[in-house]
């Protein structure tokens, strides 16, 4: 089935939906042009238009959707081992895994999220602080190539260093190496409980302590993060062992008076009761929501950028987001009247992030920046490589995607 | 199928001097006696000497030397302290070994952030050493911690008894600098994590070498755990010992380490450390959880409940960190103790599900008797990270040539059995001549094509961790010891 739609402000010329792996190839060999992988909740538009001068292809991109390739190829709960397509919905993989106790700590998105897309994009969850993000938990993989020839990589054990890690380098390159059509992940047992503990902070010098408390104590959160709006809310999530867990929330209630916090709610639950939202989205996948790099888990420089001492003028984001332990955060800022974002606002909130060393990705799900000059100045200037390393990446994206066809311009600029 | 070491054209007295002014003299060695040393590293069974073997002292020193190979078009091999076990650091068709161990400094530590920007020649056990005060650790803890390298930990990815739970060192490494061939300087992260586009650290990290000389790394510190409790399970058949450990991991209970030893090197280890393993038991677990603290008992008391449920005859819990320390110390030395058994052992480093693992100790077992070689189990149990240690004396040629077949067949058994061919030493020189019955053609060409980016010259670590031409299946070996 194909038709023809619009991804990230560019007509695809069709949409194809493979019914399996010989169908993939099929397409992938009969076609020269660009592929773009759609579906599976990708955030095809969230990086900006993409970008298909540099590839001077005849014909329009086609768009891939693998969420027919859904199969569950090898599943080993006594060796905490499973191998699936990509197209897999996580949802489906985690309500599978909860039948045997067991879990594999990837994010959850929409419904439609897939396990290639989490692998794809290298998507964390809230709890990554605890269970770090997909690299850790992908043990094998078989990409296939612009010819629809399948490559493997690593393997089904859980410890194996043979050949080179290509584990590594796809996760999170959004496919713009090769379509990835299978998985293979280390699972991990449901942890017992999880408590949850919500509160205020006073003031960004609070966050910052108390999140220096919680690196230096015997507490291992599952997740930290703290939401600042007009004052500062937190949110602290310890699974494990009943009796741990029990044990870190009172290190943890006590770390909070010593900084001046205030517990305002808190609550445990057993795990599998929490179903499918066990490993939640790292921020709500809001159209108007920014990514933030955060330099260190000192982030209280950066929570007062745009805040209420910033000069009158500046831009205040609605809200930020911030997960110290993983480098990260969020921000949101109001639409103007006509529903769109303030850019010239957001482009100048950039440059007083930028003046205490933080790194803004647009990553919006309205995907329209004003064009490629600031996109330019955001991947490679704040975040983007350093011009060695983007040789090399461009040497490998020639090695295995000799013809560029696979997302061109899509990753980041320059590439 | 053995192939002879391919030449290579030695160095010219001029070449040798202007390596010399750029480390200083005491940074090039020469003297044939000197060089002794870095004729192979821990699989002795393959051996060649370099020519000459030069100690870059800083990214910088290592920058030019790698240009001046580049100017004169010369293979060099990267080297920590040479403690691998695939023969991956072997001066193979390269008369050059580049040696960052004496890139020793700490460069920076951060805390609050959990990471150190270490030098490659700091000693693993080193880095833990300076954060433990502090309440933290470098997570991976091959049994070599104490010599090998964080460098050429990075060059083989290495794991140890801890990656059961801590993982190995891709896990463990934010960040690094790889001087390439060419003699650029390049300085990696893990990209996507950080919005910086592919994982090249991770690329690298388990790259044997083959990329360039890695020169600086970030490290991951992780906090010490609070407690820990340390168990012995004592067993009268290994497959019991083996299908005790499936079930541990089954319960929804994530120890830290699961080693296995069985019969032949119990009585080696009372011999060599004073331990008092029974040398009557087949195998014995040693099994260690650790964490903040209030559920280490109930977790233990469910351990002990398996190992009882299959058949473990007796089970003893380290009473104090002094006697913890006894049994870690007699598991990370094992390999020493073996040298009571024979002058010689050659270790493999297989890796199998963990569920196959009686299947696969039975294999082992069958091909040492079809083999007429003698064979002690020490390895990652909870991992299915085997460790077969055969044993041999080098100079009677017919017990090598059956330990070298023996250990193919055990690697094949390994791969009959879904596994892999390396669990944490690397392919090496070793084990590269099957790496296509692991890969096919269309995989390794990937790889090859990814190797070519950082050195399309293959002079860095040449002939080694991955055939150099598409259906090149056979092993090149140096030829010192190897059989005929």
């Amino acid at each position: 089935m194909s038709e023809a739609a619009i991804v990230g402000g560019v007509a695809i010329e069709r949409i194809e939906r493979p019914a399996d792996r010989a169908e993939l190839a099929a397409v992938l060999a009969g076609t020269t042009g660009p592929v773009i992988p759609v579906g599976g909740d990708r955030w095809n538009g969230i990086t900006g238009p993409l970008d298909f001068t540099r590839s001077d292809h005849p014909v329009g991109p086609i768009g891939i959707d693998l969420s027919q390739l859904d199969r569950v190829i090898d599943f080993q709960p006594d060796d905490l081992t499973i191998t699936v397509q990509a197209g897999l919905r996580v949802d489906a993989l985690t309500l599978l895994l909860a039948e045997q106790g067991l879990c594999v700590p990837l994010t959850r998105g929409r419904p439609e999220l897939t396990v290639g897309t989490v692998v794809s994009e290298a998507r964390l969850s809230a709890h990554a602080a605890g269970y770090d993000g997909p690299r850790r938990h992908l043990l094998g993989l078989t990409v296939m190539d612009g010819l629809g020839i399948e490559r493997r990589a690593g393997g089904r054990v859980v410890k194996n260093v043979a050949g080179y890690d290509l584990m590594k380098l796809h996760t999170g390159a959004r496919e713009t190496l090769g379509l990835l059509t299978e998985l293979t992940l280390k699972l991990t047992p449901i942890p017992e409980v999880r408590q949850t503990l919500e509160g205020r902070l006073p003031d960004a010098a609070a966050i910052d302590a108390m999140t220096r408390c919680l690196v230096h104590s015997d507490i291992r959160p599952s997740a930290w993060f703290v939401t600042v709006c007009d004052n500062a809310s937190f949110r602290l999530e310890l699974d494990g062992f009943e009796e741990d867990v029990t044990a870190e929330t009172d290190l943890a209630i006590a770390i909070l008076a010593q900084v001046g916090g205030e517990l305002t709610a808190r609550s445990k639950v057993g795990c599998r009761e929490v179903g499918v939202g066990l490993f939640d989205a790292l921020s709500s996948p809001d159209p108007d929501s920014f990514e933030l790099m955060v330099p260190s888990v000192v982030i209280g420089p950066t929570t007062t950028v745009g805040g209420p001492s910033t000069d009158a003028g500046n831009p205040v984001p609605s809200r930020r987001r911030f997960d110290p332990l993983l480098r990260r955060g969020s921000i949101e800022f109001d639409l103007d009247a006509h529903g769109a974002p303030d850019w010239a606002a957001i482009r100048a909130w950039r440059t007083h992030l930028a003046a205490v060393g933080t790194g803004l990705r647009l990553r919006s799900s309205r995907g329209q920046d004003d064009g490629p000059p600031s996109r330019t100045l955001d991947h490679a200037t704040l975040d983007g490589p350093a011009s060695a390393p983007l040789s090399l990446m461009n040497g490998i994206k020639q090695a295995l995607d000799p013809g560029r066809r696979f997302s061109p311009g899509l990753f980041f600029w320059g590439l | 199928m053995t192939l002879p070491s391919p030449p290579t054209a030695p160095l010219l007295a001029a070449q040798i001097e202007d390596l010399r002014r750029i480390t200083g003299p005491e940074g090039v060695l020469t003297q044939p006696a000197s060089l002794t040393t870095f004729e192979c590293d821990g699989l002795t069974l393959e051996r060649s000497a370099p020519q000459v073997v030069v100690y870059p002292r800083s990214t910088r020193e290592a920058q030019a030397l790698l240009s001046l190979l580049a100017r004169d078009g010369i293979p060099f091999v990267p080297r920590g302290a040479g403690t691998g076990l695939a023969g991956g650091t072997i001066a193979l068709a390269a008369p050059v070994v580049v040696c960052t161990s004496r890139m020793k400094k700490i460069l920076e530590i951060d805390l609050d952030n959990r990471k150190a920007r270490v030098e490659a020649g700091v000693v693993n056990l080193e880095a833990t050493r300076r954060v433990q005060e502090a309440g933290f650790h470098y997570a991976p803890d091959p049994s070599s911690q104490a010599a090998c390298t964080i460098g050429g930990n990075v060059g083989t990815n290495s794991g140890g008894p801890h990656t059961l739970k801590y993982g190995v060192t891709v896990d463990h490494v934010l960040a690094l600098t790889l001087v390439t061939p060419d003699g650029a300087i390049h300085e990696l992260d893990i990209g996507p994590e950080t919005g910086r586009g592919y994982d090249l650290a991770g690329l690298v990290v388990g790259h044997e070498g083959t990329f360039g000389v890695v020169t600086e790394v970030t490290i991951r510190l992780t906090r010490r755990p609070r407690a820990v409790r340390t168990l012995l399970g004592i067993f009268d058949s290994v497959a019991d010992a083996t299908r005790t450990v499936s079930a541990i991991i089954a319960s929804g209970i994530v120890p830290a380490a699961v080693e296995m030893m069985d019969n032949p090197i119990l009585a080696a280890l009372n011999a060599a450390f004073g331990m008092d393993f029974p040398e009557d038991a087949a195998a014995v677990l040693l099994i260690e959880i650790d964490g903040l603290g209030p559920s280490l008992d109930r977790q233990v008391d469910r351990i002990e409940g398996l190992c009882l449920r299959h058949h473990a005859r007796e089970i003893r819990r380290a009473r104090d960190e002094a006697e913890r320390a006894r049994l870690w110390a007699a598991r990370k030395k094992a390999f020493g103790a073996i040298g009571r058994l024979a002058p010689n052992y050659m270790t493999q480093d297989g890796v199998v599900p963990r569920t196959r693992l009686p299947e696969i100790l039975e294999s082992i077992r069958a091909i040492a008797q079809a083999h007429d070689v003698r064979v002690v189990n020490v390895f990652h149990a909870g991992d299915g990270n085997l460790h077969p240690c055969m044993l041999y004396d080098e100079r009677n040629a017919d017990e090598v040539t059956r330990v070298v077949s023996a250990s193919r067949q055990i690697l094949e058994a390994c791969l009959e059995l879904g596994g892999s061919l390396s669990g944490e030493h690397g392919i090496g020189v070793e084990k590269i001549g099957m790496m296509n019955r692991l890969f096919g053609e269309a995989d390794l060409d990937a790889m090859r094509a990814i190797r070519a980016v950082f050195d399309p010259e293959r002079r860095s670590n040449p002939w080694k961790a991955m055939p150099e031409r598409a259906g090149q299946c056979v092993e090149v070996m140096p030829k010192k010891q190897a059989p005929a």
